[in-house]
C-alpha cells in the first residue's frame, strides 16, 4: 500500500497535519486553563478583599459599641447598624462565590456570632438608656428627695442641724461617688456609696431623728443605685466580655478564612504556574516533535525523491548527450521513483533505437537522393524524348500529309483522286492521333506550358466558331453562340489551349449530333484577382449513357467503344481537355440524357488584361425595333440579348407567317428585320418578297441571316429586297456594323450593290484604312514585298524602311495628325537592329506618341529566348517568318488600336482556317511540302497572285546572287559576323518563297558562323551553295512555266 | 452559654414518687402532647402550674425537664442563658423568673438586687443530706478553703440582711450541682502528666502550646485560669487570688495582652460546645475546659484529659435561687422543683455528666457500681462507661482525673469569684480580648 511515493507523501503531510492540529488544540488547553486560572485568581482575590472589608468592618463596628458605651451617642448606632449591614451584604456576597464546606460553616457561625452581637448591642443600648433613665429619673430624684427632706428640716436644734449637716454631707458624698460611677464604675465607689447611705441611716436612726419618708428614700436610693450599678455591670459586661468574645471569635474565623483564601490563592497561583510550565512543557514537546517530524520529513523526502530524481536527472542528462547507460538508479523501486527509472531505461532503449533509425535513414536518404537523380534524369530524358519524339514524328508526317496534299491536286484521274482523298484522310487522322498523344505526354510529363498573352476573348470565339459554319450547315444542325455574359473583351490566357478545347468539345458535338442545334454559351466572371470564364457546350446530339459520364474524361475511354468505329476520334481528346482546364485552374463537367442531348461545361482561370477597356463594340440602337424571325428559339435569344444589349427593342417570331402577322397589326415601327434563310414552311427568301410587297414596309431594313455556302446568292438576295445579309454564325461585329450601316442610312448604303455584305464591308473598311499607317522595317526587299502583298490582302498599305535608323528617322517625321500607328521590325537588320530601334522607339525617340504604338518583330529565329528578347526591348508581339497570313492577320487585329482591328476582314481567315480545322490541326505550323521550293505554298502566300508570286521569285533571284557571293566571300576572309548576317538574310528571303531546304540550311549555317564553328562551316557552305543553284534553276523553270499558264 | 442537654426533673418525694412518678409522667406526657398538639386540654383535672426556670444549660437541660414535668406534674419553662445575661436579666427583672440556676458568682449580685428570696431551709427536704462543703466550707477536715467566693461564704442569710457562713434558717441559694474545673489538653499532643504533680495551670501559658491555647470567655472563670497560670509561672504574684487588686490585674493583664497580641491564645469560648469544637478542630490542644466538653470529646475519641493542677482546682457551685417575685403557687412548684433536684436522680444523671450533687449518697443509689465508683470514688473505671448522650465517655480503666471527689474538692484554689474590682476587670478583660 505504501509503495507509491504519493501515498508515503501523504502519510508524511499528514502526520505533520496532525502535530499540527495537536499544537492548536492544546494552545486552546492551555488558554482555556490560563482563563479559567485567572478567573480563579480574580474570584479569591474579590473573596479576599470581601473578607478583609468584613473584618475591617467588624473592627469598625466594635470601636463603635465601645464608643457607644462610653458616650451613648446616637450616631454610634446609625454607623453601628450601617456597618453591620454592609457586613451582612459582604457575607451574602461571599456566600455566592464557590466556597468549600468548612467555609460555608464559618459563615453560618460568623452570621450567629453577629446575630448575637446586634442583640447583645441592643441590650447595651437597653442597658445605657436605662441606666440613664435610672440614674436621672431615679437616683438623682430620690436624693434631690432626700435634699429636700433633709432641707426641709427646720428645726433649730444644733445637735439636730449638725446632724442633719452630716447627713447632708454623707448625701452629698454618695451623689458625687454616684456621678463617679458613672463616669467610672468601680466597686468600691458602689462600696463608698452604699457606706454613706448607711451612715446616713444609722445616724438618723441612732439620734432618733425622725425624718419622715427618710429610710424609705434611702433605702429607695440604695434600691436603684444597685440597680443602675447592675445595669451598668451588665451592659458593661456584655460590651466587654460577650460582645468583645463575639467579635473576637469573628475576626477569628474572618482570619481562618482570609488564611484559607489567601492558601487557596497561592495555590491557584501555584497551579497556575504549574500549569503554565506543563502547558509550556507541553507545547515545548510537541513543537520540537513537530521539527523533528518536518525535519524526518524533510530528509525522507530528500534521500527518497529529491536526490533519485537528481541520479535519474543525471542518467537523462547523458542520455540527451548520446551517451550508454547500462545502470538506472532506483530502477527496483516501485513507487513514481522506480517509474522514472524504468522511464530512463526506456528512453535509452529509445534512444538507441533512434540513433539506429537515424542510422537507416541516413542511408535511405542516401538511396533516395541517388534514385530521385536518377528520377529526375529519367524525366529529363522523357522530357527530351519527347521534344525529339514530337519533331520526329511530325516531321515526316508532315512530308506525308504535303506530298498527299500536292498529290491530290496533281492531274489525278478520279479513282487516283480517290484514293488520295483517302489517304490524304488517313494522314489527317494519323497526325490528329500523333498530336494527341504528344500532346498527353507533354501533360503527363509535365511539360506543358500555358502561355499567358492579352487576347481578345470575344474574338476567339466568334473566328473559331465561323470556323464550323460550314460544318454545322453541311449537317443541316443550327450553330448558336451566345456572348451576351462575355463582358470584358480583353483578357490575359493561353488562346491556343482555350481554342484546343473548344475544338475539341465541339468537334464531339457536331460528330455526335445529327439534328438539331448547338449552343455555345460562354460566361466572364470577375472573381477576385482572376477572370472565370465559363463555356458551357450543349447539343441535342444522341447523348450519353450515365455510368459512361464518369468515365468520359479519363484517357482513352470514349462513351462507346462502337463510336470509335462509327465516329472516329483516339478516345485522349476529353483527357486532354480536362488536363488542359486543370493546368489553367479550372474544370470540366458534362452533363447528358440519352437521346436528347449533352452538355459540357468548362471552366477557366484567365487573367486581367490590362487592354481590358478595348474592343466593345458600342453600338447604340437606343429605342430601335428590330424584329428577328428565325425558328431557332436559340439563335432568337442570343441575337435578341445582343441587340438587347445595345438598347434596341426586340420583337420575336418563330417563322414568317408569325412575322407578317406581328408587321401587320404592331403598332411598332420597326427600323430592321432580321430574317433567318432557312426555315421551313416560309423560307427567308419567300418572307422576303411577301414583306417586300407590302409598301407598309419599305422602311424596313432587311437583313438575311444565311449561311456561308449560299455566298454567291447575294444578288438573288438584293432582288428580293434585303438591305444586307450575313452569314451564321454572327460576329456581334458583323451585326454591329451591319446595323450601324442600315440605322445611320445614308450614302453607304445607297451606293452598296447589291447588298451589305462582308465584301463590301470589307470595301468601306478598306476606305476607313487610309487612316492607317503601317511601317515595315526590314533589310531584305523580298521580306518586304512578301509582307506588303500579305497587308494588301487584309486591305492595307505600309511605308517601308530597311533598317533601325530609318525606321526611327521614318517615325520621327512622320506628321503629328496622321502618325504611324503600327510598325512590323525586323531583328537581324544592319545598322541598327530591331531590338536596338525598338529601345530607341520607346525610350522616346520618336516622340511621346510612338511609346506605346504597336511594334511587331518579324523574326526568323522562332527559337525560345527570342520571344522574350523581343518583348524586353518593347515590343509587343513577334510574328516568326515566313509570315503566315493568318498569323499576320491575327497580329493585326490584336494590335492594331481600337476599332481598326475589326476591320479586318474575317473571311480571309475563316476560309483559311476552314482547310486547317477540316484536318484539326493547329493553326501555327508549317507544311512543309517541296523542299526545295514549295510552289504552291508559296502561291498561296501570295494569297493566289501568280503575278506577285512571281514578282517575288524575280526579286529573290536578283537579290539572294549577291548574299550568295557575300557568303562565299565571308566564309574566306573568316569574317563571321558577316558570314552570319548573309545568312540569316538568305534565310529569310528563302523563307518567302517556302524554299524549304534552302531556308534550313541557311539557318544552320548561321548558326554555325555564329559559333565559328569552321568545321561545320566548311562542311555546310557547299551544300549550301549547291541547294541554291537549284533553288534557282527551279525558280526559273517556274517563271518560264507560269508564263505558259498565264 | 450553651449547654448539653439536661435530663428532665424528678418527681417530690421518693417513695411516692415512683408510683406517682409513672402516673404523672403519663399523664404528663400526654398533657404536654395535647398541649402542644394544640388542643383543648380537657384531660387534666388539674391545672398545671408552670415554673418559669431561667438559668444556663449546665442544669437546664432538656431530659431533666422532661423528667421533672412528668415526676412533678408541672410545666417547666427553660430559658437557658448565657450566665452573663441570665445574671442581667435576673437582676433586672425578677419577675421574669421563677427559679434561678447558675453559679455562686451571682448571688452577691443577685442578693444585693434585691432580685432573689431567702429560701427556707426546712422546706428542703433533703438538706441534713448535703454536705459540709457549702455548710462549712470543707468536705474534709484537711481541706483547703479556696480563695474567692467560697459557697458557704454567701450562703446563709443573715439577720442584716447579709450573706455570710454562719448558718441560719434562710440560705440564698440551694446547693446542689458544683463541681472543679480546670483545663483540658489533647494527650496526642501535650504528653499525659501526673495529676496534682506535674499537671500545671502554667501550661496554659506555655510558650510550646503557643497560638493552640483556649480560654473561657468570663472574666469571673477565665481570669481565674490565667490568673492561677501566671502566679504559677512566676510572671504575677497576687495577695489573694480571689480578690484582685487594680494594680494586680494591671500588671497580669500587661502579661495576657502581650501574650494574646503575639497570638498565644487562639479563641475565647462562650459555651461548651464551643469549647469542645476547639479542641476537636485542633483548634487548641490545651483550654480551660468544663468536664461535659471533655467527655464529649472522649466520646469523640479525642484523649482530652481533664487535668488535676497541682495548684489546685478552679471551684465552682451552682446554685437554684427562688425569685423575689415568686409567691403562692408558683412557690410551692419552686420548692417541689428543688426537692426534686435533691430527689436523686437528677444528681445521678449530672453524674454522668461529671458533676457533683450536693447530696451523692441519695443519687448513689441511681448510680451503678461501675459508676459510682469511678464518678465518685476515682477508682478506675471497671467497665466502659456510657454518658447522658448514650456514648461511651469513660473506657474501661480509666481513672478520673483528680481523683475522688473527696480529694478534688479537697483541692481547691478558687473559686469562681465576682470580685470588687469587677467592674475594672472587665475593663482589662474587654482590653485583653480585643488585644
Amino acid at each position: 500500500m505504501f509503495n507509491s511515493l504519493q501515498k508515503q507523501i501523504l502519510v508524511v503531510l499528514f502526520g505533520l497535519v496532525l502535530m499540527l492540529l495537536v499544537q492548536a488544540i492544546l494552545t486552546q488547553t492551555n488558554q482555556k486553563q490560563l482563563t479559567q486560572n485567572l478567573e480563579t485568581a480574580s474570584e479569591l482575590a474579590s473573596e479576599l478583599v470581601l473578607v478583609l472589608e468584613i473584618e475591617r468592618d467588624l473592627i469598625d463596628l466594635q470601636r463603635n459599641v465601645f464608643i457607644y458605651k462610653n458616650t451613648a451617642n446616637e450616631s454610634s448606632i446609625n454607623h453601628f447598624n450601617s456597618l453591620l449591614a454592609g457586613i451582612y451584604k459582604n457575607l451574602s456576597e461571599f456566600e455566592t462565590h464557590n466556597l468549600e464546606q468548612s467555609d460555608h460553616q464559618k459563615i453560618a457561625s460568623m452570621r450567629a456570632h453577629l446575630k448575637d452581637y446586634q442583640s447583645n448591642f441592643n441590650s447595651v443600648v437597653d442597658g445605657r438608656s436605662q441606666r440613664n433613665t435610672i440614674f436621672e429619673s431615679k437616683i438623682e430624684l430620690e436624693i434631690g428627695q432626700l435634699h429636700s427632706l433633709l432641707d426641709a428640716d427646720t428645726s433649730e436644734d444644733l445637735a439636730k442641724q449638725k446632724l442633719i449637716a452630716e447627713l447632708r454631707n454623707h448625701l452629698v458624698s454618695a451623689e458625687s461617688l454616684s456621678y463617679q460611677y458613672l463616669i467610672e464604675p468601680n466597686y468600691e465607689l458602689i462600696e463608698q456609696f452604699n457606706q454613706q447611705l448607711k451612715a446616713i441611716t444609722e445616724k438618723a436612726s441612732s439620734k432618733a431623728l425622725n425624718i419622715e419618708g427618710l429610710d424609705k428614700l434611702l433605702q429607695d436610693v440604695s434600691r436603684d443605685f444597685n440597680r443602675l450599678t447592675q445595669v451598668t455591670r451588665g451592659y458593661v459586661f456584655l460590651v466587654n466580655v460577650v460582645m468583645a468574645g463575639s467579635a473576637n471569635e469573628f475576626l477569628y474565623l474572618t482570619k481562618e478564612i482570609t488564611k484559607e483564601v489567601t492558601q487557596r490563592q497561592q495555590e491557584a497561583e501555584l497551579a497556575m504556574t504549574r500549569s503554565a510550565k506543563e502547558s509550556k512543557f507541553r507545547n515545548d514537546v510537541i513543537a520540537a516533535l513537530s521539527i523533528a517530524l518536518a525535519l524526518l520529513a524533510a530528509i525522507y523526502m530528500i534521500r527518497r525523491i529529491i536526490l533519485p530524481i537528481r541520479r535519474i536527472t543525471d542518467v537523462f542528462s547523458l542520455l540527451s548527450s548520446g551517451e550508454d547507460i547500462s545502470h538506472f538508479p532506483g530502477n527496483q523501486r516501485k513507487d513514481e521513483i522506480g517509474n522514472l527509472a524504468q522511464a530512463a531505461s526506456v528512453f535509452s532503449e529509445k534512444n538507441k533505437q533512434t540513433s539506429d533509425l537515424l542510422e537507416n535513414t541516413q542511408k535511405m536518404n542516401l538511396s533516395l537522393e541517388r534514385l530521385t537523380e536518377q528520377a529526375q534524369q529519367a524525366s529529363l530524358a522523357k522530357g527530351e524524348f519527347l521534344a525529339s519524339m514530337s519533331h520526329e514524328i511530325r516531321t515526316p508526317m508532315n512530308s506525308v500529309m504535303g506530298m498527299l496534299g500536292l498529290l491530290t491536286r496533281s492531274g489525278l484521274n478520279q479513282k487516283q483522286h480517290h484514293y488520295a482523298n483517302l489517304a490524304k484522310h488517313s494522314a489527317d487522322a494519323l497526325l490528329v492521333v500523333i498530336n494527341d498523344i504528344l500532346d498527353f505526354s507533354k501533360i503527363e510529363a509535365g511539360k506543358l506550358d500555358i502561355e499567358i498573352l492579352d487576347f481578345n476573348l470575344a474574338s476567339l470565339f466568334s473566328e473559331f466558331v465561323e470556323t464550323y459554319a460550314i460544318l454545322t450547315e453541311e449537317k443541316n444542325l443550327e450553330l448558336v453562340l451566345d456572348l451576351t455574359q462575355v463582358n470584358s473583351h480583353m483578357v490575359k490566357g493561353d488562346p491556343g489551349r482555350i481554342r484546343q478545347i473548344l475544338n475539341n468539345l465541339l468537334s464531339n458535338a457536331v460528330k455526335f449530333t445529327s439534328q438539331g442545334e448547338i449552343i455555345i454559351r460562354a460566361r466572364l466572371e470577375d472573381q477576385e484577382k482572376h477572370p472565370a470564364l465559363t463555356v458551357e457546350i450543349s447539343d441535342t446530339g444522341i447523348g450519353i449513357e450515365p455510368e459512361k459520364l464518369d468515365s468520359l474524361f479519363e484517357s482513352f475511354t470514349q462513351a462507346d467503344s462502337s463510336t470509335t468505329r462509327k465516329y472516329g476520334g483516339t478516345g485522349l481528346g476529353l483527357a486532354i481537355t480536362k488536363r488542359l482546364c486543370e493546368l489553367m485552374n479550372g474544370s470540366i463537367s458534362a452533363s447528358s440524357e440519352p437521346g436528347k442531348g449533352s452538355c459540357f461545361s468548362f471552366t477557366l482561370q484567365l487573367h486581367n488584361s490590362k487592354e481590358k477597356i478595348a474592343n466593345l463594340p458600342n453600338v447604340d440602337l437606343q429605342g430601335l425595333n428590330i424584329l428577328i424571325v428565325d425558328d431557332s428559339e436559340n439563335n432568337r435569344e442570343v441575337l435578341s440579348a445582343q441587340l438587347q444589349l445595345w438598347g434596341a427593342n426586340v420583337t420575336e417570331a418563330s417563322n414568317g407567317k408569325l412575322a407578317l402577322e406581328i408587321l401587320d397589326h404592331n403598332d411598332v415601327e420597326f427600323s430592321a428585320a432580321i430574317i433567318d434563310m432557312s426555315m421551313p414552311f416560309m423560307d427567308g427568301e419567300e418572307l422576303g418578297k411577301l414583306i417586300r410587297k407590302d409598301q407598309r414596309f419599305n422602311d424596313i431594313h432587311l437583313i438575311m441571316m444565311t449561311s456561308i455556302s449560299e455566298r454567291g446568292d447575294a444578288q438573288r438576295f438584293a432582288d428580293i429586297g434585303y438591305n444586307a445579309y450575313f452569314p451564321k454564325p454572327t460576329t456581334i461585329s458583323d451585326l454591329r456594323d451591319a446595323l450601324m450601316v442600315i440605322t445611320e442610312g445614308g450614302e453607304a448604303l445607297v451606293n452598296a450593290s447589291p447588298l451589305v455584305n462582308r465584301h463590301y464591308l470589307k470595301e468601306l473598311k478598306k476606305a476607313n484604312r487610309l487612316n492607317t499607317r503601317i511601317l515595315l522595317v526590314d533589310d531584305n526587299r523580298i521580306n518586304l514585298e512578301v509582307a506588303l502583298s500579305l497587308l494588301d490582302e487584309v486591305g492595307l498599305s505600309a511605308d517601308t524602311v530597311n533598317d533601325g535608323a530609318e525606321a526611327i528617322t521614318a517615325l520621327s517625321r512622320a506628321p503629328k495628325d496622321s502618325p504611324y500607328q503600327f510598325i512590323f521590325m525586323d531583328c537581324q537588320m544592319p545598322i541598327m537592329d530591331g531590338y536596338e530601334a525598338t529601345r530607341r522607339i520607346r525610350a522616346g525617340e520618336c516622340g511621346e506618341h510612338y511609346l506605346s504604338m504597336p511594334i511587331v518583330a518579324m523574326t526568323a529565329n522562332a527559337m525560345e529566348g527570342d520571344r522574350e528578347k523581343c518583348i524586353e526591348c518593347g515590343m509587343n508581339d513577334y510574328l516568326s517568318k515566313p509570315i503566315e497570313l493568318e498569323s499576320l492577320i491575327k497580329i493585326l487585329r490584336q494590335w492594331l488600336p481600337s476599332g481598326l482591328g475589326t476591320l479586318i476582314s474575317e473571311q480571309q481567315v475563316s476560309s483559311h482556317q476552314l482547310e486547317e480545322i477540316q484536318n484539326s490541326v493547329p493553326s501555327s505550323t508549317l507544311l512543309p511540302n517541296d523542299n526545295i521550293w514549295n510552289s504552291q505554298s508559296a502561291l498561296k502566300r501570295m494569297r493566289g497572285n501568280k503575278k506577285r508570286l512571281l514578282r517575288v521569285i524575280s526579286l529573290f533571284q536578283q537579290s539572294t546572287s549577291d548574299l550568295i557571293e557575300q557568303i562565299s566571300t565571308a566564309n574566306e576572309q573568316a569574317n563571321y559576323s558577316q558570314l552570319a548576317s548573309a545568312c540569316h538574310g538568305l534565310k529569310g528571303a528563302a523563307a518567302n518563297i517556302d524554299a524549304v531546304q534552302l531556308t534550313e540550311q541557311a539557318k544552320q549555317l548561321e548558326q554555325a558562323a555564329k559559333q565559328e564553328d569552321v568545321e561545320q562551316l566548311d562542311q555546310q557552305l557547299p551544300v549550301l551553295i549547291q541547294s541554291y543553284q537549284q533553288l534557282i534553276s527551279t525558280i526559273e523553270l517556274a517563271i518560264s512555266q507560269s508564263e505558259d499558264i498565264e | 452559654m450553651k449547654e448539653t442537654p439536661e435530663a428532665p426533673p424528678s418527681s417530690t418525694n421518693e417513695e411516692v414518687d415512683l408510683s406517682k412518678r409513672r402516673t404523672f409522667s403519663t399523664l404528663g406526657k400526654l398533657g404536654i402532647a395535647a398541649g402542644l398538639a394544640g388542643k383543648a386540654p380537657f384531660v387534666f383535672a388539674k391545672q398545671k402550674t408552670k415554673l418559669r426556670i431561667l438559668g444556663t444549660h449546665v442544669t437546664l437541660q432538656e431530659e431533666l425537664r422532661q423528667q421533672a414535668m412528668s415526676d412533678l406534674g408541672i410545666e417547666l419553662e427553660f430559658e437557658p442563658k448565657g450566665s452573663a445575661a441570665v445574671l442581667q436579666k435576673a437582676s433586672m427583672n425578677p419577675g421574669a423568673f421563677d427559679l434561678y440556676e447558675q453559679w455562686s458568682n451571682s448571688i452577691r449580685v443577685l442578693w444585693r438586687s434585691g432580685s432573689i428570696q431567702a429560701i427556707e431551709k426546712k422546706r428542703l427536704n433533703h438538706w441534713g443530706e448535703i454536705n459540709s462543703l457549702t455548710k462549712t466550707g470543707k468536705l474534709t477536715p484537711q481541706a483547703k478553703i479556696g480563695a474567692g467566693d467560697a459557697p458557704h461564704k454567701i450562703l446563709n442569710v443573715q439577720g442584716n440582711g447579709q450573706l455570710g457562713p454562719p448558718s441560719t434558717d434562710l440560705i440564698s441559694f440551694m446547693p446542689y450541682v458544683h463541681n472543679v474545673d480546670s483545663f483540658g489538653y489533647n494527650t496526642n499532643v501535650i504528653p499525659k502528666g501526673v495529676p496534682y504533680e506535674t499537671e500545671s495551670w502554667g501550661w496554659l501559658l506555655d510558650e510550646k502550646y503557643h497560638g493552640k491555647v483556649g480560654i473561657v470567655n468570663a472574666p469571673t472563670i477565665g481570669l481565674f485560669d490565667l490568673a492561677l497560670a501566671a502566679q504559677t509561672r512566676g510572671l504575677v504574684s497576687f495577695k489573694d487570688i480571689g480578690s484582685l487588686t487594680k494594680k494586680e490585674l494591671d500588671n497580669l493583664f500587661q502579661v495576657l495582652i502581650n501574650m494574646k497580641k503575639r497570638g498565644h491564645f487562639s479563641g475565647f469560648w462562650t459555651s461548651v460546645p464551643e469549647s469542645v469544637d476547639f479542641m476537636a478542630t485542633d483548634r487548641v490542644v490545651i483550654e480551660s475546659m468544663f468536664s461535659p466538653a471533655v467527655s464529649a470529646l472522649n466520646g469523640k475519641n479525642i484523649p482530652v484529659t481533664y487535668a488535676a493542677p497541682k495548684e489546685g482546682y478552679r471551684g465552682w457551685h451552682g446554685v437554684m435561687c427562688l425569685s423575689s417575685a415568686t409567691q403562692g403557687k408558683q412557690k410551692d412548684a419552686a420548692y417541689d422543683y428543688m426537692n426534686w433536684w435533691l430527689s436523686g436522680w437528677p444528681g445521678a444523671f449530672i453524674a454522668r455528666q461529671g458533676y457533683y450533687i450536693s447530696n451523692p449518697e441519695r443519687s448513689a443509689k441511681h448510680l451503678s457500681q461501675e459508676e459510682w465508683d469511678y464518678w465518685y470514688q476515682g477508682k478506675p473505671a471497671a467497665t466502659e462507661l456510657k454518658g447522658t448522650d448514650g456514648k461511651i465517655s469513660v473506657k474501661k480503666g480509666e481513672i478520673r482525673t483528680g481523683g475522688s471527689y473527696t480529694k478534688r474538692f479537697s483541692n481547691v484554689a478558687v473559686w469562681n469569684s465576682v470580685m470588687e474590682t469587677y467592674d475594672y476587670s472587665l475593663q482589662k478583660w474587654y482590653e485583653f480580648i480585643s488585644a
